[in-house]
């Protein structure tokens, strides 16, 4: 099996965005996975240009293909990728699923095949050990209604994992992990940290909006976003944070993204 | 009128031919579709869509159709004959397997140019399925009658052939990686047949992994690793590519119990070793690697430098290729092992393997068998424990007691 870039489509050869959009130093990035292979293709382009002038390529990274569903864990900083390697296969390692991805450095061969590709995205370096969900396995070891997701905030990495409405926040900084104590969550399907500048949040797929205080360790409700599952559009150029709809963003390869989330975006005030 | 149905009741019928002593009508079913509340759209293994024209044509084609048990089903058919004269209807029934009747129903001849062809109207049949039985019908023969006096006499015109799944209750509803594949009902209901009882249903269904020959509703062969290096994990793509990893043989495995209804929960289970640390001089490793049997160990490279995993393989870039495993360097080499579903020496090496659980027994639909404990998987399928301590190397142990696996639950 050759190299390909076999992305998610709809029935109508639409590319399906997992999660979120993120924008970054006016760049911005998205990813697709392919239901084959679970390998992610990464788009990318300059924000204020046609977004049908996106550009693409396969990362060794992907997530599982099952339900319920999880999304595509990763986020972008300084062009480099961090994400949850979640492709099930036999020789990917849910210890060492934590991947940090040089995007400058990753220029994939047109004659890798996807053996290949796989094969690179389990044998990388681990950025760090997936303590968090060790963790959560040692509270316990059936999932159910399991979701998990991660973010860079400069030199922290920040992690939730929420298996039987129980969350977990962990933070990993200076190469040590901390984790804070189990609190009750229940999530509406997959959920989403975000950062708005200076608050941690969560955004359920329905659109739920959760504040979260690190000091009392609490989660607070403070809006709905929406009422159908949609995409995220993470801007950390100007700390905001929107959602929009899949089919607005395909159905506007002649606008840029700042045009499109002025006419088509909610803005999540948090 | 009366003269053209005379002479029929002199007619006698062989496939389809119906004959009088100088004329010759070549009766015959063209198309049977069926319906009914409890049917289930059966998908095409390779192509994941439903199968959506007819079930039977006298063209060849013959597509399954499925059923819940205790639901009725109804046919459809559609018939055709050449004549030069022909009355204007004529009445048509059907008698199918287990006394699984169509009634009769009194239809209409259209003629074009000397073919007369008329159509049986969706008709429930004369009774059920057997409630809460499993049911396989390779065939279920409907031998259509027709008569030309309103059901004074009848004769055989054609048998149409069908395969027939019952299924004992209504699948559980479908998923990302459950559909209703016809393989999954030909598995299923072909071993399950007769079954009233979910023990009796989740029994037959795991003999159909005994023998390490899975077979699709073609007969082509399901491989468990036909390549080292298959990266496909779901059912879907087992059945598509008929090359694939262990999730899809659970998978599989719990399909055949869900397509008969059969409720499961925590019935799916991914193992891998305990992260346990180890250390080689100052590196730090963990115990993510098992090498399922059979191995050849030489010499011990790392005798010194580890003793605890003094057994060393080193590797270029990837050490899996479609073939098998290259080293660079190998204190342990893999030999023809246990036998997996197809093929006699799958892929050995893993950091994880996905198995089913059912009443604490542990299904390895892979390979065939099953154990009372997770401990009993390491001292009866393992050879050895492995570690990299840095890019490019393995070291492996065969003290099994080194560490044991962790089991993660889910319900498929």
């Amino acid at each position: 099996m050759q190299l390909c870039f076999i992305m998610s489509k709809t029935a109508t050869g639409q590319v399906i965005i997992d999660r979120k959009i993120i924008i970054e130093q006016g760049q911005y990035y998205y990813c697709s996975i392919d239901n084959e292979t679970q390998l992610a293709t990464l788009h990318f382009g300059i924000a204020k240009q046609k977004l049908g002038q996106a550009n693409h390529k396969l990362i060794p990274i992907g997530r599982a293909i099952e339900d319920p569903l999880n999304p595509l864990c990763f986020d972008i900083q300084h062009n480099e990728i961090l994400g949850v390697n979640w492709i099930l296969n036999s020789n990917n390692s849910r210890h060492d699923a934590i991947k940090l991805i040089k995007l400058k450095d990753w220029k994939p061969k047109n004659t890798f095949s996807t053996e290949k590709i796989l094969s690179i995205s389990f044998e990388q370096n681990t950025y760090a050990n997936n303590e968090p969900w060790l963790k959560m396995l040692a509270d316990t070891n059936v999932l159910y209604h399991c979701f998990f997701d991660l973010i860079q905030l400069k030199q922290r990495l920040v992690m939730a994992v929420c298996n039987q409405n129980k969350l977990r926040i962990s933070f990993f900084e200076n190469g040590v992990w901390s984790h804070h104590a189990l609190i009750n969550f229940e999530p509406q399907g997959y959920f989403s940290l975000v950062f708005n500048g200076t608050s941690l949040g969560i955004i359920d797929a329905q659109g739920n909006v959760y504040i979260y205080n690190e000091q009392s360790n609490t989660l607070k409700n403070v809006a709905i976003a929406h009422n159908t599952d949609q995409l995220l559009i993470v801007d950390k150029d100007h700390n905001a944070l929107y959602t929009i709809n899949q089919e607005a963003i395909a159905a506007a390869p002649l606008l840029s993204l700042y045009t499109l989330i002025q006419q088509s975006a909610q803005y999540i005030k948090f | 009128m009366k003269n053209i149905c005379l002479l029929f009741f002199s007619f006698c019928c062989i496939h389809g031919w119906v004959q009088a002593q100088d004329f010759q009508y070549n009766f015959q079913a063209t198309q049977v579709k069926f319906s009914g509340a409890g049917s289930i759209a059966i998908l095409e293994d390779s192509l994941a869509t439903v199968y959506n024209t007819a079930h039977w044509r006298n063209t060849g084609l013959r597509e399954p159709a499925g059923f819940a048990s205790g639901s009725t089903m109804n046919a459809t058919a559609n018939f055709e004959f050449n004549c030069s004269k022909a009355p204007d209807s004529i009445s048509i029934r059907g008698m199918g397997n287990d006394t699984i009747n169509f009634p009769t129903k009194t239809v209409a001849l259209t003629a074009t140019s000397g073919i007369y062809t008329c159509t049986y109207p969706a008709s429930a049949a004369s009774k059920a399925f057997p409630a809460g039985i499993v049911n396989y019908y390779a065939p279920f023969n409907i031998v259509w009658q027709i008569s030309f006096d309103k059901g004074m006499s009848w004769l055989s015109a054609d048998t149409t052939d069908h395969k027939i799944y019952v299924t004992k209750t209504a699948p559980m509803a479908q998923t990302t990686n459950f559909k209703y594949f016809h393989t999954l009902l030909e598995l299923s209901c072909k071993n399950a047949i007769g079954q009233t009882t979910d023990t009796g249903i989740i029994n037959k269904c795991w003999s159909e992994f005994l023998d390490h020959v899975v077979l699709n509703y073609k007969g082509d062969s399901l491989f468990y690793y036909k390549t080292f290096n298959t990266p496909y994990t779901s059912l879907p793509n087992l059945l598509r590519y008929r090359n694939a990893e262990c999730y899809t043989f659970a998978q599989l495995f719990l399909s055949l119990i869900k397509i008969q209804g059969v409720v499961l929960s925590n019935n799916y289970v991914y193992i891998t070793p305990k992260n346990d640390s180890t250390f080689r001089g100052t590196a730090k490793g963990i115990i993510n690697r098992f090498l399922v049997k059979n191995w050849k160990f030489g010499s011990k490279s790392d005798s010194s430098a580890c003793p605890g995993f003094p057994y060393r393989n080193t590797y270029s870039g990837s050490y899996v290729t479609p073939t098998g495993y290259v080293f660079t360097s190998a204190d342990a080499n893999d030999q023809i092992g246990i036998d997996g579903q197809c093929n006699p020496n799958p892929s050995s090496f893993f950091n994880n393997h996905q198995i089913s659980k059912i009443g604490g027994v542990y299904y390895d639909a892979c390979y065939g068998v099953t154990f009372k404990a997770l401990t009993d998987i390491k001292t009866s399928a393992f050879d050895a424990w492995g570690v990299s301590f840095s890019t490019g190397t393995y070291n492996f142990t065969t003290d099994m007691s080194k560490t044991d696996l962790a089991e993660t639950i889910t319900t498929f």
